[in-house]
């Protein structure tokens, strides 16, 4: 079954209720064991002598959506997995709100928490996206560790 | 093809104050980064990459002028 690129990118801060309904949505899953699941939530460094009060994110979304389906074949070719999802958000994610959600489901939790590990890792390194911090005081770009 | 349509994102966007613009025809990627870095100065103390139709350049790559190029900062999502 070929899968196709699939839109990772939400508008704003990824709500608790959408997280929630995505747990549900796998009850009828009955062959899965175990669900792994990464959400990144916007901090409120210091920077600058000010503090980060949001993340403005920007993508070249052509170019990250082939990225995330290039990621996505090849972690769903390495682990057997039952699902995988991937949301990041673009535009302004107050500090506190979640802007990563990351899920994947197997029979097993090894399995699970591996390639959530991984796709998480190559999200960050690999997708063409940008955060611009927000300061009380001016703003700047974020740099990744 | 005479001009490039060059993208630009992220800071690199802020600092040459487009999006995108139009930039003349050059060969391969070297030679495009090299006048690119030239005519606007600002591009020396910046750390980018080169993506040509979507993939990051690796090497010097050969262009025919019909390529969607884009200027990539660091990459910081997440």
């Amino acid at each position: 079954m070929a899968r196709k690129p699939k839109n990772i990118f939400v508008e704003g801060a990824i709500s608790p209720e959408k997280i929630a309904t995505s747990i549900q949505h796998h009850s009828e899953k009955t062959d899965i064991g175990a669900h792994s699941i990464f959400l990144g939530q916007v901090r409120a460094d210091e920077k600058e002598g000010s503090v980060v009060r949001a993340i403005e994110y920007t993508a070249y979304e052509e170019m990250a959506l082939q990225k995330a389906f290039e990621i996505r074949e090849a972690v769903f070719e390495k682990y057997p997995l039952t699902c995988m999802h991937i949301y990041h958000s673009l535009g302004e994610v107050k500090t506190g709100e979640i802007c990563l959600f990351v899920f994947t489901s197997s029979k097993h939790r090894k399995v699970a928490i591996d390639a959530c590990e991984e796709l998480v890792e190559r999200i960050k390194k690999e997708l063409p996206v940008w955060g611009k911090e927000l300061l009380e005081n001016g703003e700047t770009w974020k740099v990744n560790t | 093809m005479e001009l490039f349509k060059i993208k630009a994102f992220g800071l690199l966007a802020e600092k040459l104050q487009a999006s995108e613009f139009d930039f003349p025809y050059h060969k391969d990627t070297e030679q495009l980064l090299n006048a690119l870095k030239e005519s606007h100065p600002e591009l020396q103390s910046s750390k980018f990459s080169l993506a040509v139709d979507k993939n990051l350049v690796q090497q010097n790559t050969g262009l025919n002028g019909n390529e969607e190029i884009a200027l990539l900062p660091p990459f910081s999502g997440g």
